[in-house]
């Protein structure tokens, strides 16, 4: 009975410490346009579907990469995303301008800002604050710049883009945030795992587009 | 830390050799001053994590569990066994806030273990263990991207357990271990510390060989 006794001595001594989380705090805004209002993917919908148009080439790889690469930031399983091969069911849609981009290898060459751009389209929203229609992410590439230059702004870009589609609408000031208008890193930043943390544990205004079944 | 083999592959192999030294040694067993047991029932577990973001509560824990052991015991004087035990229980994780419950990942959770007994009357037993808790969820996200824990743990149990026959013994058990937590995906959040968890057990266990001569 002493060994016993001593053993739940040892068990009580376990519970001394506890496990205590970080503050977060976000470092630039949640909501769409400053309008006060905040969207991010309900459990209900998730897994997010992306569609990439066919000629995009080496692009669906990028915005696999890019939903990874934001799953990652999350510690809860708060989104997923997958790609979808039916643009009719897809919650976002993925084009390239000019068809497939070259397909190189990244380097750790300094950005070029103009190889590249991306736009990501939230179209109107229904008098209950419902998009309407799919969210839609387009993508740029120059011809004149250099392939690897281009490949590496489009590892950038591609993954910004999809920071947008969680509802990350707004801009960072840090230049080494992803979520910056300029992105020059390739991956989020403390700041945007934080701020997206804080938005998938705040009430969301705006309601997803409505899903059409297949 | 992180496991250097496959702890899902080796437990498993652990769980047979044990249950088939059950099966094909009873009566060899009972010469020896051995014997082996299986065990299974309910397992609840505390919270692994309890966090807060921008005011909401947030807490991981795993589901209540269905749980398998096996024990290998020898006598070391009359009514004292020491032996090792495996033990596997596995449910969903579950990520629960105010509105919501989300399971995220299947968590399977085995606990080898060295287990000392000791009789304190000719039905009840206490049984003290020290072992290790390993964390195998079905996917490496969340709280176990970078790596899963390897946790030691302390354990206690009573067990009721009146005679079936010379040979087997079945008894009720309820047990508690407790272990610390925290994974390394945590840690390069931001967390600090490690959570106690508390882990109740509630089963049945059959024993075979060892009692008649020793007890």
């Amino acid at each position: 009975m002493r060994k016993a006794s001593s053993l739940l001595v040892a068990l009580v001594a376990l519970g001394c410490e506890s496990l205590t989380a970080p503050t977060r705090t976000a470092t630039y805004p949640l909501d769409r346009l400053g309008s006060g209002l905040t969207f991010s993917w309900p459990v209900v919908r998730l897994p997010v579907r992306y569609y990439v148009a066919p000629d995009a080439g080496p692009t669906a790889r990028l915005v696999s990469d890019g939903i990874v690469a934001w799953e990652q930031q999350l510690l809860y399983g708060e989104y997923r995303g997958i790609i979808s091969t039916d643009s009719s069911t897809a919650d976002v849609i993925v084009r390239v301008v000019g068809g497939a981009p070259p397909d190189v290898p990244l380097t750790d060459a300094a950005p070029v800002l103009n190889a590249c751009a991306g736009r990501t389209r939230v179209d109107s929203l229904a008098d209950d604050h419902t998009i309407i229609g799919p969210l839609r992410v387009r993508i740029d590439w120059s011809e004149d710049a250099d392939p690897s230059d281009v490949a590496n702004c489009l590892a950038r870009i591609v993954t910004h883009e999809i920071g947008h589609t969680l509802g990350l609408f707004a801009h960072s000031a840090d230049t080494g945030d992803l979520m910056n208008a300029n992105p020059r890193v390739r991956t989020p930043s403390m700041n945007d795992r934080n701020v997206l943390q804080i938005l998938y544990h705040t009430p969301p205004d705006i309601h997803p587009p409505e899903r059409p079944e297949p | 830390m992180s496991w250097p083999v496959q702890p899902g592959t080796a437990g498993r192999l652990a769980v047979l050799g044990l249950f088939s030294l059950g099966l094909s040694f009873p009566s060899a067993a009972a010469r020896a001053q051995v014997r082996v047991g299986v065990r299974g029932g309910v397992l609840v577990t505390s919270n692994l994590v309890r966090d807060s973001i921008a005011a909401e509560p947030i807490t991981v824990r795993p589901n209540t569990a269905a749980y398998l052991g096996v024990t290998l015991e020898t006598q070391v004087r009359p009514g004292t066994w020491f032996g090792a035990s495996v033990q596997v229980g596995r449910s969903d994780l579950v990520v629960k806030t105010p509105a919501e419950e989300t399971p995220v990942v299947t968590l399977t959770v085995w606990t080898p273990a060295a287990t000392l007994s000791q009789r304190l009357t000719p039905w009840f037993n206490i049984e003290v263990r020290a072992g290790a808790v390993i964390y195998r969820p079905s996917s490496r996200v969340g709280i176990f991207q970078g790596g899963t824990p390897v946790e030691p743990v302390l354990g206690v149990s009573l067990s009721a357990s009146p005679p079936l026959s010379s040979r087997f013994t079945a008894a009720v058990e309820i047990g508690y271990d407790a272990h610390q937590f925290t994974t390394t995906r945590l840690e390069r959040e931001g967390f600090t510390g490690n959570t106690t968890v508390h882990r109740f057990m509630l089963g049945i266990s059959i024993r075979a060989g060892g009692r008649a001569q020793g007890e």
